[in-house]
């Protein structure tokens, strides 16, 4: 107390000269301990009392003397400092008559012991100042148990709180309250201050807000109350409810189309809850409440992506959609995390289609007209699991088991008409099949990282479980008739059974040393069991038992395909700020036997592979970017690629594995170069894929006088990916116009066999396109072009080799009205050329949306949506293989319309707003 | 009596040297290593970029020098050993700051473009505190600067250094700031190594090129005017505006 008087000299004085613009002007000089010595480069700052805000800082010159001058007067204190000596505290009451200050000797004192033990105000006090905020550490004060907020502020020194649960602080009345800095279920306090449990309040804050809408010469600050809540304390929900539908005015069945989705969060643990219901193409979220909502595996399954958020949904049929889950997310521990989640589907689709097929022949040519209807029914239940942790700062370990549950029932029926050169039909078929499938599948996985003291040093074990069961049983119905009267109809009922199975276990070891600073080398080495099941029964109608139990041995078969595979694959990896080179081959060895558990016969191949890989990335800058990546891979084939069984499941069509064939081997190019300027806006974006591929997985198909086709698998060398795009963007008049041209050019080339000719077919097609977008406050444009013309030539069938092209004209309009109301419309017209006749269709889609936002929190949308106005909604395709060109078309949700009432919710009772893509 | 007279004589000699080192410690030129550690989970709020963030990669440790001297101080980024996945989700920004003619030269890192400002030093209202700590073996004192209602800076400083610098062109305390906080801990700016060196010319030098110069208010003016309505833009910006 004593020490505390002696440094604290109060200064009023009165030898001061009126000057105009009063501006504080303070003068001194400095000395050591001895009195005598002056001392240089001193620091002397004046620190305002009221907020600690500093107003003028200087050092003293070389005689020790200084001046702070021309800072407003005001209360301040003087603190002169210097590492060996103790500070010296002068506490300054500026005004009008006292604003110019000499203090011509300040003596400093040297550094004593107990200035070491002068208590920093450090957070941990129940009470203190930060800057102009008062801090109240809750946990100091004792409150009851079930105590709420307004108790515990009862007890705050210099706090009252009155009968209404009007607060006072220092005498001044509180006008806020917020929580976390945000209001808190709307303006009045009691809300806050009575709902909320004083345990989770970490601290109570106090400081002075500017007013807002403040009227001339009122007081513009407000005193608010910040309650700080203690991180587990922090949680609330939000969510979204929207319904919609015609109500059946415009047909009888009702289109509809239904969504909830809700988070409730606390701390760090969330639960989010979806549903969707729909019978119109609408079958996903949104790209951005599946973001908002942390739907992962919808996202991931939705087939969306960053750059293409377009919610296609269902592109033919009539569909109908379920889908409800339950995603849950925690930390345990320190850095545990774990996760489930499970998620119900049960999707409907009715497909009605028709077909026009031209199969070119060397000698010959056949047309086919198809028309199909398709009715399927699928059921699923996904579960999946999640849970990481670091054991230590250097062990990672994840595990991610999954299960998922499917139900399928299919039933398809087509009429087709074989058509020969002739233009006469010569066959007609009735097919139809049904199929009933039940399956288990799951794709588990876990994982150990071990990182080590070394930088860059780090062992990865990775375990990889597929797992899938799955019984399918159907019934082929097959009516055929000739017209050529010599031919006896056919008409057979079979019953089919289908058991899949399989397991597969990879295991993949991964070793990265640190070799000098910039160059590492990773080994690693694969591990892969497999083993697949396949059994095929095919059972004809018995006539003496009158039931399927007539196994046909022609049609069934039980093979299993078992593969044992050894990968190792040494990589050197150079990386320096601008440059990453890696090159390093692989070398594998797969031994496959595939057995034919009928026959009891076993093909073994014995497979080696080098695998050479090399990339180089250039990134000059963030932004720019150049890289190069050759890799090789090899695939299986498929099970039903070697099951060397006829599947008539299409008698048309009969289709024959080849267990003979070989995994194919692959060479992959990609080069991309990508540049881009954030000031100006303006970006390019190029590259180059190209796929090499031996052993290819091909097939060889046999025509018989119809036009009916018997297909098998085989090998093929020589087949060729390869495309080229490129595209750029301009904004121009500050970015309100932006113009994005692109290309891209492909070329294709593959081998299929004819009634074993060997028929090369090279597809090559160019497109282009532009898209201007002009952007205003209240209106955005969007309109773009697209032209594509394919010219695709078949060696052994010149016929087929008809160009064709597609142009594609697309317009978006989203326009902010007053009153709350909103427009949003988009258009798309497809001109098709050079098609089957029937199917040259131009197709013009216009979609329209009027929008109004209701309560302040426009939290409320009613919303009127026609789609397709103009009902012109047609789903055409052309399908070019080898010398088979088909157009396809198949039915489609044309003109509907919909109401739609949307609610947004959250704690806050605030605007919930749309997630805005990721900045 | 003697005994007294060298007790005296010991404390005077005791005091002269401690004058002398009190002299020699105030620190006028040399170069401070200063490293960053930004914990990218406090950073980015969004979910998607949440995503790419794990336990192993949410800390990035960069590093930086400040070079500086009475009349001038450069600050920059160290260069990286290696390009790595995460860094754009930093950017690292240079500042050249001249004391006698006021001025400030810095380069911003907008994605690899490099925005050149030429500005008047920049002016700061610091709060002061009574709270200190060590860093590098000097004492600091803690500071506040509350940029605005949501961001608070604390700069711990030393007057030890008598140079008015500090790491991403902060100045205007009593001596050189050694630390540099965002208050929930996201981004740290610390001084590693403090070597009292003169400084050779070219190490203190910041050049241009043939690049557009703006002032702060032009920039400003511009971005605002071509991504003011943009949501995405005006975060970048507001990001790439972040220290000045």
């Amino acid at each position: 107390m004593k020490k505390f008087l002696f440094r604290l000299i109060l200064i009023f004085c009165p030898f001061a000269t009126v000057v105009f613009g009063q501006q504080m002007n303070i003068k001194g000089t400095v000395f050591d301990t001895s009195g005598s010595l002056k001392v240089k480069e001193v620091v002397v700052m004046a620190v305002r009392m009221k907020d600690s805000l500093l107003l003028k800082n200087t050092r003293t010159k070389d005689d020790g003397t200084f001046e702070l001058a021309n800072f407003p007067i005001d209360t301040f204190t003087l603190i002169i400092e210097h590492p060996l000596y103790e500070p010296k505290t002068y506490y300054i009451f500026g005004n009008k008559d006292n604003y110019e200050i000499n203090i011509p000797k300040i003596t400093l004192s040297e550094k004593s012991k107990e200035l070491n033990e002068v208590v920093i105000f450090a957070n941990k006090n129940p009470i203190y100042y930060r800057g102009d905020t008062l801090v109240y550490v809750a946990d100091s004060f004792k409150v009851g148990e079930n105590a709420v907020v307004e108790d515990l502020l009862k007890k705050l020194p210099g706090i009252k709180v009155d009968e209404n649960g009007q607060i006072t602080s220092q005498g001044k009345q509180i006008s806020q309250v917020l929580v976390d800095g945000d209001e808190f279920f709307g303006a009045d306090p009691t809300i806050a201050t009575r709902n909320l449990g004083a345990k989770g309040v970490e601290s109570v804050q106090i400081y002075e807000k500017e007013k807002e809408n403040a009227k001339a010469g009122e007081d513009d600050k407000i005193q608010v109350l910040d309650l700080k809540l203690k991180e587990n304390a922090k949680k609330g929900y939000f969510g979204k409810i929207s319904g919609a539908s015609d109500f059946g005015l415009m047909q009888e069945m009702p289109f509809y189309e239904t969504e909830i989705l809700a988070n409730k969060f606390k701390g760090k643990q969330k639960i989010s809850v979806f549903l969707l219901g729909s019978n119109t193409p609408k079958s996903n979220f949104k790209w951005g409440d599946m973001n908002k909502f942390g739907l992962d595996n919808e996202r991931n399954n939705s087939g969306m992506s960053m750059w293409n958020q377009n919610n296609n949904g269902n592109t033919s049929g009539i569909p109908k959609t379920l889908k409800a889950g339950v995603y849950f997310s925690d930390k345990v521990g320190k850095t545990g995390k774990i996760g489930f989640n499970y998620a119900y589907y049960n999707n409907e689709l009715d497909a009605s289609g028709s077909s026009y097929s031209q199969y070119f022949l060397t000698d010959t040519t056949y047309f086919m007209k198809d028309s199909s209807s398709n009715i399927s029914r699928n059921e699923s239940h996904r579960l999946n699991f999640n849970y990481s942790v670091n054991l230590d700062s250097l062990t990672f370990i994840e595990i991610k088991p999954n299960l998922n549950f499917d139900g399928a029932t299919t039933d398809n029926s087509s009429i087709s008409q074989f058509i020969g050169e002739t233009q006469l039909k010569s066959l007609e078929t009735n097919i139809r099949n049904t199929n009933d499938s039940k399956g288990i599948t799951s794709n588990s996985e876990a994982l150990i990282r071990r990182k080590f003291k070394k930088p860059k040093r780090e062992v990865e074990l990775k375990y990889l479980l597929s797992y899938s069961n799955n019984d399918t049983e159907g019934k082929l119905y097959n009516n055929s008739f000739f017209t050529d009267t010599n031919f006896t109809d056919i008409q057979f009922e079979q019953e089919k059974t289908n058991r899949n199975s399989s397991v597969n276990h990879f295991t993949t070891l991964t070793y990265t040393e640190p070799i000098t600073k910039k160059i590492k080398l990773q080994l690693e080495y694969l591990y892969e069991f497999g083993d697949v099941k396949q059994d095929k029964r095919t059972y004809d109608f018995d006539l003496i038992t009158q039931t399927f139990s007539a196994e046909n041995t022609f049609l069934s078969n039980n093979f299993d395909n078992v593969r044992q595979q050894h990968r190792g694959t040494a990589v050197g990896i150079y990386e320096n700020s601008k440059h990453t080179l890696t090159g390093g081959f692989g070398f594998r060895n797969i031994a496959i036997e595939n057995r034919n558990l009928i026959l009891d016969s076993v093909i073994p191949q014995n497979i080696n592979n080098f695998l050479p890989q090399f990339s180089y990335q250039f990134k000059p800058s963030i932004s720019k970017r150049f890289s190069l990546f050759y890799t090789t891979n090899s695939q299986q084939p498929s099970i039903n690629d070697l099951q060397p069984v006829p599947d008539n499941t299409n008698p048309n069509r009969i289709q024959k594995g080849n267990p003979d064939l070989k995994p194919n081997y692959m060479h992959n190019l990609k080069i991309n170069f990508n540049t881009w300027s954030a000031l100006s806006g303006r970006y390019i974006w190029s590259g180059i894929n190209a796929t090499f591929t031996d052993n290819a997985f091909a097939n060889s198909t046999t025509f018989n006088q119809y036009g009916q086709t018997e297909s098998k698998t085989v090998n093929v060398d020589g087949n060729v990916f390869a495309n080229l795009f490129a595209g750029a963007g301009v904004a121009l008049f500050n970015r309100k116009i932006e113009i994005a041209p692109n290309v891209n050019a492909s070329y294709m080339r593959y081998t299929n066999f004819i009634n074993n000719e060997k028929n090369i077919t090279q597809n090559r097609s160019v497109s282009g396109g532009l898209e201007l977008e002009l952007k205003l406050d209240s209106l955005q444009i969007t309109i773009s072009n697209d032209y594509s013309y394919t010219d695709p030539v078949s060696s052994l069938a010149s016929a087929s080799n008809t160009p064709f092209s597609m142009q594609t004209y697309r317009y978006d309009i989203e326009w902010q009205l007053p009153f709350h109301f909103k427009i949003k419309t988009d258009g798309k017209y497809i001109i098709n050329s050079q098609r089957a006749s029937g199917f040259n269709r131009n197709i013009f889609v216009i979609n329209a949306e009027l929008i109004r936002t209701f309560l302040p929190t426009e939290n409320l949308i009613v919303a009127i949506s026609g789609n397709d106005l103009l009902k012109q909604n047609l789903n055409l395709q052309r399908q070019i293989n080898g010398n088979v060109i088909t157009d396809n078309f198949t039915n489609i949700i044309t003109r509907y319309f919909l109401l739609r009432v949307t609610y947004k919710f959250n704690n806050n009772k605030s605007k919930e707003d749309e997630w805005k893509g990721w900045h | 009596m003697s005994g007294k007279a060298g007790i005296n004589i010991i404390f005077m000699v005791v005091m002269l040297s401690v004058q002398g080192i009190g002299r020699s410690q105030y620190i006028h030129s040399g170069k401070i290593t200063f490293e960053r550690r930004t914990n990218l989970e406090k950073r980015y709020n969004d979910p998607r970029m949440r995503r790419m963030i794990n336990e192993s990669n949410k800390i990035r440790n960069e590093g930086f020098y400040l070079f500086f001297n009475d009349t001038c101080s450069l600050f920059k980024g160290m260069p990286d050993e290696k390009t790595d996945e995460m860094s754009w989700m930093t950017a690292k920004n240079s500042y050249y700051q001249n004391l006698n003619t006021n001025k400030q030269l810095t380069v911003l890192n907008l994605f690899g473009q490099s925005l050149f400002i030429l500005d008047s030093l920049p002016q700061r209202k610091w709060k002061i505190t009574d709270s200190k700590r060590t860093i590098s073996g000097y004492e600091c004192r803690k500071a506040i600067y509350q940029k605005n209602d949501s961001t608070r800076l604390y700069a711990w400083y030393t007057s030890a250094l008598v140079p008015s610098v500090g790491p991403e062109g902060f100045c205007g305390l009593p001596g050189t700031i050694l630390g540099l906080a965002t208050e929930d801990g996201g981004i740290i700016y610390f001084a590693k190594k403090i070597e009292v060196i003169a400084l050779k010319k070219e190490e203190i030098l910041l050049e241009t090129g043939k690049n557009k110069i703006f002032t702060l208010k032009e920039l400003r003016e511009k971005i605002e005017k071509e991504y003011g309505n943009v949501p995405w833009g005006k975060r970048m910006f507001d990001d790439l505006f972040r220290w000045l």
